[in-house]
């Protein structure tokens, strides 16, 4: 199948969704325009120029390398991709309560090692310095807050000891 | 005498030790991100914009303006030693750029490529300068009509320009307008597309939103298809240009500077575009055109003048009528408007200081880019060496840490994370980004102008009709975007995308 064709159908999809919502919230009139008006007329033409693509995928002038959805991955390593955008959902999910640190000393080993991976010692103590000097740039210096647990504490009251 | 005047006062503003600070550490990390393959001045200036919330207004638009333009330095570099372009403003560059290099004369061309820049720069400086105020003061009588078209052509502009097919363009663009619109409505007070989740009250970041699309996806696309970068490993000698160098430049030079600044006014025109443009004519009035693509310094010097003109002109929308004319600019409006600082025609009488002092930053930031891009050339080259495998642990990082400290939250992250994954689809499937962010931004303002106009006209459409300038906007971009159905159009559109 051609990849301009599953695109449009995911965006006629999304289309036909955004014009349902923009109706129930209420399109007002071109005297009263409602808070679904510009979303309601625009969603529609949204869902034409979707078809319009979805039609003229056989004849576009534009992409025309790829015949099928499968060359588009041909050759390439996507699955490296899946697992970063992975590591950066657990990440996301993790790092308030483990801490900062910690949880950045991982992505950041678990990253040089999966993708193409550095040796061992090399990943480890880049993991460390990265994840404690980042730390310190932008927590301690920067003043953005980042999530504080044991060891973020033990540098913040070192700071207020020595400093 | 007032235009005397106001360059005084920016420059009493520009030359305080802060901001002389912030301008350095603006081009300098611009400088570092154009040489980077893979981190673009977008990504980079929504990383560091939430860092900048405990800095002064001026400080941080002269720090993130540096970044721009400092991106479009640091840009050639990479395109003349590694023939791979550190800036997409840039790409034209490695046709002769990189050709001068492997024929030994990398110092020259890396010497023309900051000079042109330096003078292309001051000259856009200059015309951002001259122009700015009449336009802002015209632009005082612009009413929502105007404000409504002019948008309107500028999305369309940037639709009409973008790379691939223009359906595709117009979808990213109404799926822009759909983004803005999520969260309160500012007319209503009613919640659109929020779906109960309290982060999407105050409507999607800016921020999240374009490191996701510009910073997340590119990380995705070059995970796949890690490639080792064959770095010039020759000596550099000679960065001054000779004689015959500045003879076959100063003419390329001066016309990519014009060539630039008047295609960075125009919406969707900017960096890039200028300098395919001035790269094409350069070889097109040339007497001896079969040396392009061989190590024609014409081919380095038009194209980087161009490229960094287009920056000066590109603000020139932004400070008089309030409209980004690209991505950089949106998120530029966006700090603007997080700072307190309104872009628009009362700009320049609201915060002088603001304006001018911007404008006199630029002019030190230009002088900053041609000492740190001559003499610090080896450093450069040692972080091109910087292997990608360890450099995108570290870009996604910046972006973990960028976003959540936005609003210290880990929804902000999971947002950017989607539009990662959107952004890496949509550039598979090959719909462009870029006309989903202008929309983005300018879509609040764009509704505004046009449920405005519906109500001052009493609900007819005819009020875009019947004002001139309103009309000549929206009859222009009618034009563009039915142009496609033209045979003749459409083709000679596809052979200026192609060339």
């Amino acid at each position: 199948m051609k990849p301009d064709k599953i695109s449009s159908s995911a965006w006629l999809i999304i289309g036909i969704l955004i014009v349902y919502f923009s109706f129930k919230m209420g399109i007002g009139n071109v005297y009263r325009p409602g808070p679904g008006f510009l979303t309601f007329w625009s969603g529609l033409i949204f869902c034409f120029l979707s078809l319009l693509v979805f039609f003229r995928s056989e004849r576009s002038l534009f992409c025309k390398e790829f015949e099928s959805i499968g060359q588009i991955w041909y050759g390439k390593k996507w699955k490296k991709t899946i697992i970063v955008a992975l590591a950066i959902l657990i990440y996301a999910l993790v790092f308030e309560h483990l801490g900062f640190i910690i949880s950045t000393f991982f992505l950041m080993v678990f990253l040089l090692r999966a993708i193409d991976p550095v040796k061992w010692k090399l990943a480890i103590l880049g993991a460390i310095l990265v994840s404690f000097l980042s730390f310190i740039i932008f927590d301690i210096w920067l003043k953005v807050q980042l999530p504080h647990k044991f060891l973020e504490e033990i540098l913040f009251l070192a700071k207020r000891i020595f400093f | 005498m007032e235009l005397w005047n106001n360059i005084v006062l920016g420059f009493s503003v520009a030359i305080t030790l802060e901001n002389i600070w912030y301008c350095f550490i603006g081009v300098f990390i611009g400088t570092l991100i154009g040489v980077l393959p893979g981190i673009g001045p977008v990504a980079t200036m929504s990383i560091l914009l939430p860092t900048t919330f405990n800095i002064p207004p001026t400080s941080a638009i002269i720090m993130l303006a540096g970044i721009y333009y400092g991106a479009m330095y640091g840009g050639s570099t990479t395109s003349i030693l590694v023939n791979i372009p550190g800036e997409a403003a840039s790409v034209v560059t490695c046709l002769d750029g990189y050709q001068m290099a492997r024929q030994g004369r990398a110092g020259p061309a890396l010497g023309i490529a900051a000079f042109g820049s330096f003078i292309a720069g001051t000259l856009s400086i200059i015309g951002l300068m001259l122009c700015a105020p009449p336009l802002a003061k015209g632009a005082l009588r612009f009413g929502p009509p105007e404000y409504f078209s002019l948008m309107v052509l500028g999305l369309t502009l940037l639709i009409y320009l973008a790379s691939g097919s223009i359906p595709k363009a117009l979808m990213m663009a109404i799926f822009g307008l759909f983004l803005g619109s999520v969260g309160m409505d500012g007319m209503s007070g009613a919640q659109r597309f929020t779906f109960g989740i309290l982060e999407l009250i105050d409507g999607i970041g800016l921020v999240p939103l374009v490191m996701g699309l510009f910073g997340i996806s590119e990380i995705f696309i070059n995970v796949e298809q890690l490639a080792k970068r064959e770095i010039f490993k020759g000596k550099i000698h000679g960065l001054l240009p000779n004689k015959q160098d500045w003879k076959d430049s100063v003419g390329p030079i001066f016309r990519g500077s014009i060539m630039g600044f008047l295609l960075g006014i125009l919406p969707g025109g900017g960096a890039l575009i200028s300098s395919f443009v001035s790269y094409a004519i350069e070889k097109r009035i040339s007497k001896n055109p079969e040396k392009f693509g061989k190590g024609a310094i014409e081919g380095v010097a038009g194209p980087e003048s161009a490229n960094n003109s287009a920056t000066g002109g590109a603000f020139i929308p932004l400070l008089t009528l309030g409209i980004p004319s690209n991505v950089v600019m949106a998120i530029l409006l966006g700090a603007f408007l997080i700072y307190g600082v309104e872009p628009g025609p009362m700009m320049m009488k609201k915060s002088p200081d603001v304006f001018w002092g911007l404008v006199a930053s630029m002019y030190i930031g230009n002088a900053m880019l041609l000492i740190l891009n001559l003499p610090l050339i080896g450093l450069w080259i040692q972080i091109l060496k910087v292997p990608y495998r360890i450099l995108f642990p570290l870009i996604i990082l910046f972006c973990l840490i960028g976003v959540y400290s936005l609003n210290n939250s880990v929804v902000e992250i999971l947002i950017m994370l989607v539009f990662g994954v959107i952004g890496y689809l949509m550039k598979k499937f090959d719909y462009e980004p870029a006309p989903l962010v202008l929309a983005y931004v300018i879509g609040p303002m764009l509704e505004n102008a046009l449920r405005q106009s519906l109500v001052i006209s009493n609900g007819s459409f005819a009020i875009f009709f019947v004002r001139p300038i309103s009309a000549f906007g929206i009859f222009l971009a009618l034009f563009l975007v039915l142009s496609p159905l033209l045979p003749w159009m459409r083709k000679r559109r596809f052979i200026i995308v192609e060339e």
